[in-house]
Order: structure tokens, then C-alpha cells, then sequence
């Protein structure tokens, strides 16, 4: 047994599209593993125990496609696949599988309540990797089309492919879910829950409060009930808004095809700032320890003047391999917002991205990685603060994670990065995010 | 910080990143292998998960949730590490071997006086008290690679009842090195409950006109020292609370005595005229045998004539004898300070010599010596109160006999300092583990998906330097 309290038979609770979704990975992945629907609470993602394919109702709701918005249906497809796969991947990819997932965790050179975290990150990175490399699927007409999906879904985790609004990773906590649920109520929203909302074998007459015998993805679907996905802002400014994207605000369902509107772009700079650009790295500051100096290159910078924490429209994006506006999913360096009429270009790392439903945050996996974290920067406080360690500690490690990940993924795909490929592209990622890795990590 | 030392954009830090990349994903470098998923989850791992772990001590040197201890915390840990076959310990696992004292290079080779001074410790940090040069073994040791238990000995199974785990690791090579202390006056009592914080509590005893007082350090000058060593923890024992962890390390003894002369320990002599030998601490390093409680044959007319193997007088500990005769009252004596080298069948005598022999007036009709009960009009008193001046004084003088006993047993023995405060070892706490899931999460009581739950105590941290 996964939960002894808590066990779902999946085939009553989890819709038909995401069984045959299910079924599908497990042919191509060669698997014939159980799955299991376990509680969300302790758990707060999918989790495996080498044996069945877990997957808790938040997560499941990442491979519902109602809770995206502004998706083509073909990249809706592939980011579907994500989270199943990825479970399915720790049971055929985990390292040390062979030994089991407890003897990994001890076998490791750290403390024992250190194991468990560690070993996560550690398993997660190759899993993603091999994964979305389609290492391990099994030779199939199938393989190379699941591999090439699986791909682009890695990249629209990690990379900054998709914002979420709804849960603690947000800095505003669970306020999204609430937040989607009142604008449904009050009619700003389009509905996209089950049934309008109606669950089956509801608890009351009114039909609005599911029973044990309501099917668990029904909790999970739509407004107000599970997380909403968000193409992101960097796509959002390179391609043309799918016709029938509900535009909030009481607009309804968009009806032609049209650039994303500008409530779909819109970002918060976290921080007052003062801005210089170095030439010699080709790169806008946001910090520097020795203003008029680059502490990359040691050439001159010049300033660009002050500007003021807020909310702004991004006009365009750059990539850290200096693509404009890039339309494939990749991790964005800089933005160029519009600050009070000025087209201004800042560093993504200060930026969060913004629900277009709501406007509340709604960070994409790369933000939270990369982004600015204020809380680091108080060295002392750190060193005395177990809570605050701990924090530092998961923060960073999600940093190396999602560092060398996509570093593994450049390194893989076709496209390379800066001109190239292999190696020398995964190499050249990482020489190119130290910055931003030292800026997370000091908070600055 | 080691984060400082190769921040990610340092040339350190840079190698360290493209090092755990090329650790982690399989490459010629030019290109990634993706041949199969056995070869590179294998590559990451490599021999033995050796790799793997390469990987995460590279991965560390970013992870400041990993701080690194200053040189302030790092000293006197107590743990010892052995240069030759880096096992690693707690300081009453190791075998200790011999012990000097050394002032400074110049004295190294005299009879020193030992020398309570400022040490430089490295780190410009100094510290202050006595510098101890030990000898320490690196003996045969078994830790349990489950529950993290170290016993000394070498067993094929966790010693713990609890766990009895077979996965257990034996080390020690027998080689030796030294090591160096310094060591402040401050009591393993005081280590413990002022959480390794000093404080001052020694003191020597006196009595005057009946009534016992203290004489504070700061009014005492040194005149003994002995290190006295109880090591190691015996074989297969299960250490789990600090008070015994402290009586297996080598303690340093110190003696003090008043401006006029009262001494703790106030030592013995030999009772020959003209032989003026005297010793303060019992031969061949055994400790102080004193009783705590009353021993046998003590009983409640307080008469105690038991005698050792030299008919030296036992001890009858912190409690007053009342023997009738003018031999040596036995409160606070010591069982075991042998005779004199000198005149080999004569034990030494106590310095403080206590031989009054008591008066009938000071007794019971029962054989008793008077205390409160005698004073009392009710239940089982003999009812003649306070208002009979002559008893109340042969009172005053029983509890003053008393007490000039109890004086001499608490100056008995000398002060006791531990080498070491063990300032790393017993300072986590507790934790309560999932034994269902993973076993290795810590969880806040009271989170409903507990199962099964088992109290860990933290010993030594299992991260690599």
C-alpha cells in the first residue's frame, strides 16, 4: 500500500483522456506499474516509491487540460505528458533503482535528514534528463514522437515554459486559487470546472460540494479548485494568442487570432534598482558591488539610470544565448519593459510574472530557481536562522537543479545554444548563468 | 563560508560547475551519450556510487545550508580524527595512552610546574588554561550504519537492542598520534547544564566555630595536579546521555588551597617522625575511593571501626562517625591512599585529623548521637525540649563534629575537569522519523501520516570535511 488512508481506485477517479494518457506512457515506456492516487498534503507533488506511479490531485491536475490557458493544442499535448512521465521515469530511470529508494537515500554522504531532499533533486535531474531524452522508451513507432514531446514538455517545466498561479510557491500563498474562484463567481472568468462546476455524487443538494464518492479530478479541475497554467510571458510576446483563449476580465473567450494582450505580459520588478550595462559582457545589471566597474569583466559599464520596483508590460525578451524573442521555449535573461513609456531592458532575474487572470504572481519553475530572493542576503541572520538555513538550502539546491538540467538539455538538443551543441553548448549555459546563479544564491 | 571560496562566478566556482556537469551527464567530451539509460545513470554513479558522491561534495562547496563552522566553533569539538586512517569519533571512544603537561618549547624536557596561561590554538584564536599533551590509540571500534551507534570493540551486529542492525562498520588501525588541550577550570556538570557555557563553582571548604563556609576560586591558589583517566567507554556500551559520556574522557585534577593553608584534597602522610612524605591523590591512577552513601555496617548509633587490607580506617563518606574511641573518625577519609614507599607497612594518615573522641552527654540513652528528633514533645522524642541548656549545647556540639567531617569529606577529593566540553557531541536534538516512507524526513509531531515512529538521537554528523 502507498497510503493506507488514503487510496483511490484511479480508473473511477482519474478522467478517461489522462487513463488513456497514462496507458499510453506505460506502452511506451515499457512499464506495466500500478497507478496510485495518493493525498497531496504531505506529499504536495507525485512521489514514488519504486513500485507504483504516484500521483498526488495537484499534480494531477498539471495533466488536465482544462486548467491551461493560451495553449496551442499541440504544446497543450506535450505538457500534458510531463508529470506522468516523470513519475513513470523514477520507477524506470531512478538511479539506483535496482537497491530501492530508501538504501540511495542512506547510501548518501549526508546527514540523514538531509538524505531524503538531496536525493530528490539529485533523482529528479537525471530523470528529466534521461526522460526528456527518451532514453528509456522502449524501441516503438511510437518512441520517437513521445521523445520529441516529452523534450519540448522538460523544456516548458523548467525553462520557463509555463507561469502557475494558484499555490505556496507563489509568494501570495494559495491566494490564486481563492482569487480564481471569486472572478469565476462574479462572471469575469470563463468556467472550466467540471460540469459548470457540478460535481457528481456531490455531498449537497446544490451539487457545488464533492462527497468521497465524487471522482478525485473533478476537485481538481477548473477555477478556483486546482492550479491555472499560463503560457509565459516570453511566449506570450512571440506568438499569436489562440482563438478561443479566455481573455479575463469578463471578455470571454477570444474569438480571432491576435497578439496576446497586454494583461498576458506583464511582469513585477521586485526591487528599486539601478540599471548599468556592460558592453564587455553584454549584459544589464541590476547589482554590482563596484557601480561603474563589471564585476564579470572588469571593463567599464555605463548607467542606465534608477527605476522603480512595479508592475510593467514586457515589449520584448532576450535569451541568454542573446536570441530576441525567441519562439521556442527557453530560459529569458533579460526583459525589455515598457517603464513609463520607455522601453527599458532589465534583468529577468528581479521579475516575476503575472496571472493574466488575476495579476497576482504566478512564477514560472525557472523564476522561482533563478529569481531574486532578498531573504539570502543577510549572512549573519543566516547563519543563526535554522528555518531560514533550511530555506537557503532547498532554494539552492533547486538552483542546481534546474541549472544543470537545462545545462543537460542544451547540451542535447538540436538547436544547441549560442552556435553550439553537444557539450560545448551545455558548457557554454553554464558559463553564461554564473551571474544569475550568484545573484540567487546571495540574494541580490 | 565555503560559498565565498568559489562563488559561482570565480574561476573555482566555474570549475566546480563544469565538474559536476561532466559528473553528471555522460560525455566524450564533445558529445552526450545517450546510448542507453543503464550507462548513464551508471556513469553518474560510477564505482560504488563514488562518483555520485564526488558529485554532491562538489555540489556542497555551494550549499551554504552547509555552513561551515568557524575556527571559535570548531575548537574542542570533541571529536578526534586519526591522521593515519581518518576514522572519526567522539573523544570517549578513543583509547587514551599516556599525558604531559608542556608549558612552552623551551620546558620540554624538566619537571614542569603546570602553567595556567593564554595558548594560541590556531586561527588566532587563543584560549586559556592548561596546555595537556595527550597519547591517544586509534582503537578497534564498531559503528552501526542504521542507527549511527559507535561502541568500542569490534561486533558483527548493532549493540543497540533497539536496532541490532547487521549493517555495521568496524575501524580503528592501532596507530597513535597525539593530541593537544587546553584545559579551563570548568566541570563537566557545568559544561552540561550551562550548555558548554563556563561558570564557576569551585571551591574549597572551611570550618570555623562549628560552621562550614566555602572559599571561592578567585581566594585559591593551585598546588596539584593529576590527570586522571576512566577510558573508554567499555566494549559493546551504548553511550546516550552526556554526564557518563564525560567520565570516559581524561579529566584534569586540580587541588587549591586557602591563603592559610586548607587544602582540597587535603591529602595524607605518613605518620613515621621525621619522614614528611605526604600524597594527595590515591598511587597507580585510581580514583578517589570514597563513598557516597553510607556503607555497610554504618548504622544508626554512627559507629563505623571497619578496616582495610593495610587496617588503614575506612571511609564512612560524607557521613560523620561517632566512634567512642580517639582513633580516626571516618567521615570523609579515602579508602585507597596506600602506604608509604618509604616505610612500606605504614598506611598514611589523613593531614586533616579528626581523633576527639565523643562524650557520653552527646548520646541517646539509646546510643544515638543527639540530633532535632530529641527535641521534639511528641512521637518518638524524648521530650526534654529545648529548655534544658545542657543538652542543647551537647547538641550544638554533635552537629559541629558533623560538620567538620562533612568538611573533610568534600575537600576529600580535588576538583575535576574534563579535557574536552564535547562541545559537538549530544548538542541535536532529538528528531521523530517516518519509518514508513523513507526513514530519513524530518516531520513535526502530530502530522497524521505517521505510522510508526522512533526517537533518533543525532551523533555524529555523517558529513564528509
Amino acid at each position: 500500500m502507498v497510503d493506507a488512508y488514503f487510496e483511490l481506485d484511479p480508473e473511477t477517479n482519474l478522467p478517461p483522456e489522462m487513463i488513456k494518457l497514462v496507458n499510453r506512457l506505460r506502452d511506451a515506456n515499457g512499464i506495466s506499474n500500478e497507478l496510485r492516487i495518493v493525498s497531496d498534503s504531505q506529499h504536495s507533488a507525485a512521489f514514488t516509491n519504486m513500485e507504483y506511479i504516484s500521483l498526488s490531485g495537484d499534480y494531477m491536475a498539471l495533466a488536465m487540460p482544462e486548467n491551461y490557458h493560451g495553449y496551442l493544442p499541440t504544446r497543450l499535448q506535450e505538457d500534458l505528458l510531463m508529470t506522468i512521465q516523470h513519475e513513470i521515469g523514477h520507477l524506470n530511470v531512478h538511479p539506483n533503482a535496482s537497491v530501492g529508494w530508501r538504501e540511495e537515500i542512506n547510501s548518501l554522504p549526508l546527514e540523514r535528514s538531509r538524505g531524503g531532499r538531496w536525493a530528490n533533486y539529485f533523482s529528479d535531474v537525471m530523470v528529466n534528463y534521461v526522460t526528456g531524452n527518451g532514453v528509456q522508451l522502449r524501441p516503438s513507432s511510437e518512441k520517437e514522437k513521445v521523445a520529441s514531446q516529452v523534450g519540448n514538455s522538460m523544456w516548458s517545466a523548467y525553462a520557463g515554459g509555463y507561469r502557475q498561479c494558484f499555490e505556496a510557491n507563489s509568494p501570495t500563498g494559495f491566494s490564486g486559487q481563492s482569487e480564481h474562484r471569486k472572478l469565476l463567481e462574479s462572471g469575469a472568468l470563463v468556467d472550466n470546472r467540471y460540469n459548470n462546476g457540478l460535481y457528481d455524487n456531490p455531498a449537497t443538494e446544490d451539487g457545488l460540494t464533492p462527497s468521497s464518492e465524487t471522482p478525485f479530478f473533478q476537485r481538481w479541475q477548473g477555477h478556483g479548485r486546482g492550479p491555472q497554467n499560463y503560457t509565459s510571458v516570453a511566449w506570450c510576446v512571440a506568438h499569436p494568442m489562440p482563438v478561443g483563449t479566455d481573455l479575463g476580465a469578463g471578455a470571454g473567450r477570444s474569438t480571432t487570432s491576435q497578439p496576446f494582450p497586454d494583461n498576458w505580459k506583464q511582469v513585477q520588478v521586485q526591487a528599486n534598482l539601478s540599471i548599468e550595462y556592460s558592453p564587455n559582457a553584454d549584459k544589464w545589471l541590476g547589482y554590482n558591488p563596484s557601480p561603474g566597474t563589471c564585476p564579470l569583466t572588469g571593463g567599464s559599464t555605463t548607467s542606465e539610470g534608477a527605476l522603480d520596483a512595479g508592475t510593467y508590460t514586457v515589449l520584448q525578451t532576450r535569451t541568454y544565448d542573446g536570441v530576441l524573442n525567441t519562439k521556442l521555449i527557453r530560459p529569458i535573461e533579460f526583459y525589455q519593459i515598457d517603464y513609463k513609456g520607455t522601453p527599458r531592458w532589465i534583468p529577468a532575474h528581479y521579475c516575476l510574472t503575472l496571472c493574466p487572470h488575476c495579476g497576482q504572481t504566478a512564477p514560472t519553475q525557472f523564476e522561482l530557481a533563478f529569481g531574486y530572493k532578498p531573504f539570502l542576503k543577510n549572512p549573519s541572520f543566516e547563519e543563526y536562522n535554522e528555518q531560514t538555513l533550511s530555506n537557503a538550502e532547498k532554494s539552492r539546491l533547486y538552483q542546481q537543479l534546474i541549472n544543470n538540467l537545462i545545462a543537460g538539455l542544451y547540451a542535447t538538443s538540436t538547436e544547441g545554444y549560442g552556435g553550439k551543441t553537444g557539450v560545448a553548448a551545455g558548457e557554454a549555459w553554464l558559463h553564461d548563468t554564473a551571474w544569475d546563479m550568484h545573484l540567487a544564491h546571495t540574494g541580490n | 563560508m565555503p560559498y565565498e571560496n568559489n562563488t559561482y562566478i570565480s574561476t573555482q566556482g566555474r570549475e566546480y560547475t563544469r565538474a559536476i556537469f561532466h559528473n553528471m551527464f555522460k560525455n566524450d567530451g564533445v558529445d552526450m551519450d545517450l546510448s542507453s539509460v543503464a550507462s548513464i545513470i551508471g556513469y553518474m554513479r560510477g564505482n560504488n556510487g563514488e562518483q555520485f558522491h564526488q558529485t554532491l561534495g562538489l555540489i556542497k562547496q555551494f550549499i551554504s545550508g552547509y555552513s561551515q563552522k568557524t575556527a571559535a566553533t570548531s575548537y574542542d569539538t570533541g571529536i578526534l580524527i586519526c591522521p593515519e586512517c581518518s576514522r572519526r569519533d567522539f573523544m570517549p571512544f578513543w583509547e587514551f595512552v599516556d599525558f604531559g603537561f608542556r608549558n612552552n618549547n623551551r620546558e620540554w624536557t624538566s619537571t614542569v610546574e603546570p602553567d595556567k596561561r593564554e595558548y594560541n590554538v590556531g586561527g588566532d584564536l587563543q584560549a586559556t588554561g592548561y596546555h595537556i599533551v595527550s597519547r591517544i590509540r586509534c582503537n578497534s571500534v564498531t559503528t552501526c550504519s542504521e542507527c549511527h551507534h559507535t561502541v568500542t570493540g569490534k561486533y558483527s551486529s548493532c549493540r543497540d537492542p533497539n536496532c541490532g542492525s547487521s549493517d555495521v562498520v568496524s575501524a580503528g588501525c592501532g596507530n597513535e598520534f597525539s593530541y593537544h588541550s587546553v584545559v579551563d577550570e570548568v566541570k563537566r556538570s557545568e559544561w552540561i547544564s550551562l550548555g558548554r557555557q563556563e561558570t564557576n563553582t569551585t571551591r574549597v571548604h572551611k570550618f570555623k566555630n562549628g560552621i562550614p563556609y566555602d572559599v571561592e576560586r578567585m581566594g585559591l591558589r593551585p598546588f596539584f595536579w593529576r590527570i586522571a583517566y576512566q577510558g573508554p567507554v567499555p566494549q559493546g556500551v551504548i553511550l546516550n546521555d552526556p554526564i557518563t559520556a564525560f567520565s570516559y574522557i581524561p579529566q584534569l585534577e586540580i587541588g587549591y588551597q586557602t591563603y592559610d593553608g586548607v587544602q582540597k584534597p587535603y591529602g595524607y602522610k605518613c605518620p613515621e617522625s621525621g619522614c614528611g612524605f605526604e600524597r594527595y591523590a590515591p598511587p597507580f591512577g585510581e580514583p578517589y575511593d570514597l563513598p557516597l552513601v553510607s556503607p555497610s555496617g554504618f548504622d544508626s548509633d554512627a559507629i563505623y571501626t571497619k578496616t582495610g587490607e593495610y587496617g588503614q580506617p575506612l571511609s564512612s563518606g560524607a557521613q560523620a562517625s561517632y566512634n567512642r574511641d580517639r582513633e580516626e573518625q571516618r567521615g570523609g577519609l579515602v579508602n585507597n591512599m596506600g602506604c608509604c614507599p618509604h616505610h612500606t607497612d605504614t598506611y598514611l594518615v589523613p593531614k586533616v585529623s579528626i581523633k576527639k573522641m565523643p562524650p557520653s552527654t552527646w548520646f541517646t540513652t539509646d546510643g544515638e548521637p543527639l540530633n532535632d528528633d530529641n527535641f521534639t514533645s511528641w512521637s518518638g522524642g524524648r521530650g526534654r525540649g529545648y529548655s534544658d541548656p545542657d543538652l542543647l549545647e551537647a547538641k550544638n556540639q554533635v552537629g559541629a563534629f558533623f560538620n567538620e567531617q562533612y568538611v573533610r569529606y568534600m575537600n576529600a577529593k580535588p576538583e575535576s575537569y574534563p579535557i574536552s566540553s564535547l562541545r559537538r557531541m549530544f548538542v541535536q536534538i532529538a528528531k521523530q522519523v517516518c519509518t514508513k516512507c523513507c526513514g530519513t524526513l524530518n516531520l513535526v509531531v502530530g502530522v497524521t501520516h505517521i505510522l510508526k515512529t522512533t526517537i533518533i538521537f543525532t551523533h555524529l554528523p555523517m558529513d564528509t570535511p
